[in-house]
């Protein structure tokens, strides 16, 4: 995540990419695996790269493709440091220039059979929601750093959203949230990936969690609902060790927050607007909620296992409009994301 | 007074406009906005966000702001085929930033 403040907040970088190329963000944990045309497109590029042939530590082929849609590599790198980026993006626009600029580009068929493994579709209907995860100011500690930041994106189903809008307006009136989308929220969302990966929890490790809505007023066609709730989970540590670094897996680990949300609803919106809830007549037009409250603990690449805690740590989320960059997939949508679909 | 405002008031005194002046000469602006936002997210925090203001005291906080959010001026393609096919019609060059991991997402 490191290079998105130092490589692709860069004046540069981002008029190069904007203008001279068909920039590309996607995910090679996937791509380097699938069983199917996009995979094999990686595969070609990936293995004329960086890391070819890799298999120590991992196998990953993280990093910077260039590359024609033939599937012919420019040049390739794996690095935060800016001018080395640019020194790659220049290598490749020499290259292209010699050698493509005057070439046919390859004919690409638009649709191709998906492997179904990898398969990671909106739910027709549904809502997503932006999460940004950070740390949250420390009492006593004015200098700890509350710049790292990382996102997620949370998925509801037509049917979920459906069960958010509260049935009875009468002032003060209160439901709870569905139990599975609670679930999710907390074994998915709740998840310490401020400076690094962590995996999700296991759906034992929540040992209390409940989200609450009470209707504070209407305005017309505007429901206007407070959201209330709190989550803790604990996990032990897996035992798991890597094999290649010796490095334990997993630290016994926790989070312990309380939640507060602003939502309204609004039944005049028309369900093709660019809001959330795509489920006929109304939709929600503001769904901000934060989780506040502590973590715990270390995971393998979260980096923490100097600053175990426990320390304050912010969940907050906000309603997107459902652009293709804004349907990035939730980062656990091919675990058990959705229990009833 | 808890331990924790009295630790706020000494951040306070660290950070804030009593602070002795050569110590304000090694605090640039950013500095300044930023650990008056921290103390007004402490403040919403310890106070369990019980009004509207100190709740989006804490959302803003939380959320990235302009700056934060360049990397998004790109105009990323979140699909490697649909870049290839783009990359194809346009007669351009593919960039592919690939993780472990959503680059739009989580990382």
């Amino acid at each position: 995540m490191t290079g998105r403040a130092s490589v692709f907040s860069d004046d540069r970088v981002i008029d190069l990419l904007t203008n001279r190329f068909i920039p590309v963000a996607d995910n090679c944990s996937y791509t380097q695996r699938q069983d199917d045309a996009k995979g094999e497109f990686f595969r070609l590029i990936a293995e004329q790269g960086h890391y070819a042939g890799r298999t120590k530590p991992t196998s990953t082929r993280q990093g910077l493709y260039t590359a024609t849609a033939d599937g012919e590599l420019l040049a390739s790198v794996n690095t935060t440091n800016v001018e080395r980026v640019l020194k790659m993006i220049d290598s490749a626009l020499s290259k292209w220039q010699e050698e493509h600029v005057e070439g046919g580009a390859a004919t690409v068929s638009v649709v191709y059979e998906a492997d179904e493994q990898y398969d990671r579709v909106f739910p027709d209907g549904g809502m997503t929601l932006r999460q940004t995860i950070r740390d949250l100011p420390r009492v006593g500690d004015p200098k700890a750093d509350t710049a790292r930041h990382n996102f997620d994106h949370v998925w509801l189903t037509q049917a979920e959203v459906q069960a958010l809008v509260p049935a009875d307006l009468t002032l003060g009136a209160e439901h709870t949230v569905p139990a599975e989308v609670v679930r999710r929220i907390a074994q998915f969302h709740l998840v310490d990936q401020v400076r690094g990966e962590a995996p999700a929890w296991r759906a034992d490790s929540i040992q209390d969690a409940a989200l609450s809505l009470r209707v504070e007023r209407v305005e017309g066609s505007q429901v206007h609902i407070k959201l209330t709730g709190h989550a803790r989970i604990e996990q032990p540590a897996s035992g798991r060790v890597n094999p290649f670094s010796g490095v334990k897996f997993d630290m016994d680990r926790g989070v312990d927050v309380q939640f507060t949300g602003y939502l309204v609803y609004d039944s005049s919106v028309d369900s093709s607007d660019d809001t959330g809830g795509d489920s006929g007549a109304g939709a929600f037009t503001r769904f901000d909620v934060v989780a506040t409250g502590s973590r715990w603990g270390a995971t393998v690449y979260n980096f923490r296992a100097e600053d175990l805690g426990p320390a304050p740590i912010g969940f907050a989320f906000e309603l997107l409009p459902p652009t293709p960059a804004n349907l990035t997939p939730p980062k656990f949508v091919l675990w058990d994301y959705f229990r009833d679909s | 007074m808890s331990v924790r405002t009295l630790s706020m008031v000494g951040f306070a005194l660290a950070f804030g406009v009593t602070a002795p002046a050569t110590l304000m000469g090694q605090i640039d602006a950013r500095q300044l906005r930023d650990s008056g936002e921290r103390l007004a997210v402490m403040a919403a925090v310890e106070a369990d966000m019980a009004t509207e203001k100190q709740f989006r005291a804490v959302h803003g906080f939380l959320t990235a702001d302009k700056t934060e959010e360049k990397w998004r001026q790109i105009p990323w393609e979140p699909d490697l085929w649909q870049g290839r096919v783009n990359a194809a019609k346009q007669g351009k060059p593919l960039f592919i930033w690939a993780m472990n991991g959503d680059p739009l997402g989580c990382v």
